[in-house]
């Protein structure tokens, strides 16, 4: 029986087994290799893509901004489309006043013939014939002065009736705004800008025949406008009168004075002058003055309107 | 109500109002305002007419009988006559008249004697200032000669010569 042989390592086994399994892990590592390659490759691609991807956001980007920074809200618009309506408004509301008015003072002629004619001669005997009376004989003055009596208490008739109070209407509540926007903070010149819901050239308008009601506000906020200027010790301010978009608008622009004092005194004093006008009342008209931001009052590009310095 | 004076009684609305004075409807109220005077309606009395004209200072400088110098530019002559005017009237010094008193009666040469007041201004020649009566204008002492000599025709401030 032969003794078990015992397996011994066989170094020539040893060394081949050796060299496959190096050439096994190198063919194994070379692969890994490749594969890092391809996929440094893939990625080096996709970083490519994506860095395109990325540049072509910046004139998104650069898009989305320039809209952030020049974000209107629309404010402005609806603002102006707001008192364009109330001008309307206040058009129509006008013409209801003039044809009260004209109805008023129509009865009042039935009553006194030929008012034009008693007047021309009031001012013909207070500018011409007056100053002559000394020395005419004192017949003729006495005749003279009892004619122009007659005249005097006939013009005192009519303007009791038609005098020089408004003629309520019977009319629903008109609830206008006047806008105030005051730019700076005062500690620097401030301008003030006023939007009224009348028409821009409303001074031309009416002594070419508009009816008054709409240059009766506009000069109420005036009044409003100097005597808030007065109250702050401004009273030579330099203001200006213009159109936007069809609608009258007063520039004002003020020293430097207490910001708050300012937009107090303005929408105090306007509160109280159009809370109070008899003629407002009387054609149901209400009238709110609010401060808004300045910048609601500008176009969100510059306006090629212009304004008339005042003076 | 026999109590009242019949100019109080005769009202006229505001634009007419402002049209006798030939000025702004809105600078009738601001002179209004000025003056303490604005009436509870705005139907405006003769009598408030002319005290506003007066309290103003407003006055009507062009009438017809107005004679023109012999000027070979038109444009200059008007300037002279209405030079002659504010100094013939004395407005030199403290003494300052409405600016508009150069131009009312002749509007269509408001832009050429606005532009005259203000070449003149700059070279110190004629004072403008805001006051409660208006933007008011009058002669610089110191240059009362030379603007007497341009109103006889003798020698031209060479800041109006761009008028010519």
């Amino acid at each position: 029986m032969d003794a078990p042989t015992e397996h011994l390592p066989n170094v020539a086994e040893a060394l081949a087994r050796a060299v496959d399994t190096r050439a096994s892990r190198e063919r194994d590592l070379l692969g890994e290799l490749e594969a890092l390659g391809a996929e440094r490759e893939r990625l080096r691609v996709a970083i490519l893509s994506l860095e395109a991807q990325r540049a072509a956001l910046d004139p998104i980007e650069a898009e989305v901004r320039a809209e952030l920074t020049s974000l209107d809200d629309g404010a402005h618009e609806v603002l102006f489309n707001s008192l364009i309506a109330q001008r309307a408004a206040v058009a129509a509301r006008a013409e209801l006043v003039a044809e009260a008015a004209r109805a008023q003072r129509d009865a009042a002629r039935e009553t006194t013939d030929n008012i034009d004619a008693l007047l021309v001669e009031y001012r013909q005997f207070r500018d011409v014939i007056e100053p002559t009376l000394p020395d005419l004989p004192a017949t003729y003055r006495s005749v003279l002065k009892a004619h122009h009596d007659g005249v005097v208490s006939r013009l005192r008739q009519f303007f009791s009736r038609v005098g020089a109070d408004p003629v309520p209407l019977d009319a629903p509540a008109l609830d206008l705004d006047v806008v105030i926007g005051v730019d700076g903070d005062g500690a620097e010149a401030v301008g003030v800008t006023i939007a009224i819901p009348v028409s821009g050239d409303v001074r031309a308008a009416t002594l070419e025949g508009a009816p008054e009601l709409e240059l009766t506000l506009a000069a109420r906020v005036v009044q409003a406008i100097y005597e808030g200027l007065d109250a702050i010790g401004q009273p030579t301010a330099v203001t200006a009168f213009g159109d936007h978009r069809g609608l009258l608008v007063v520039e004002v622009e003020v020293e430097p004075t207490d910001r708050a004092d300012l937009v107090d005194q303005l929408l105090g004093i306007m509160e109280d002058v159009l809370g109070t006008s008899a003629e407002l009342l009387a054609a149901g008209v209400r009238v709110r003055a609010l401060e808004v931001p300045a910048d609601h009052l500008f176009p969100p590009e510059e306006s090629s309107d212009t304004l008339e310095d005042a003076s | 109500m026999s109590e009242v004076a019949p100019e109080e009684l005769i009202v006229v609305p505001l634009a007419v109002a402002a049209e006798r004075l030939q000025i702004d409807p809105f600078e009738f109220m601001r002179l209004l305002v000025m003056m303490g005077e604005v009436p509870a309606t705005l139907q405006i009395s003769e009598a408030l007419i002319d005290r506003v004209r007066a309290a103003a200072g407003i006055e009507l400088w062009w009438a017809e009988d107005v004679l023109l110098p012999t000027d070979a530019s038109p444009s200059r002559a008007i300037v002279r006559a209405a030079l002659r005017q504010l100094l013939e009237r004395g407005f030199v010094g403290a003494r300052a008249t409405r600016i508009d008193n150069l131009w009312r009666g002749r509007p269509e040469d408001e832009a050429l004697l606005r532009r005259a007041v203000s070449l003149l201004h700059r070279e110190g020649m004629v004072g403008m200032s805001r006051s409660r009566a208006g933007v008011v204008v009058s002669v610089s002492p110191a240059a009362v000669p030379q603007l007497d000599a341009a109103v006889r025709g003798e020698s031209m401030p060479a800041a109006l010569a761009a008028l010519a």
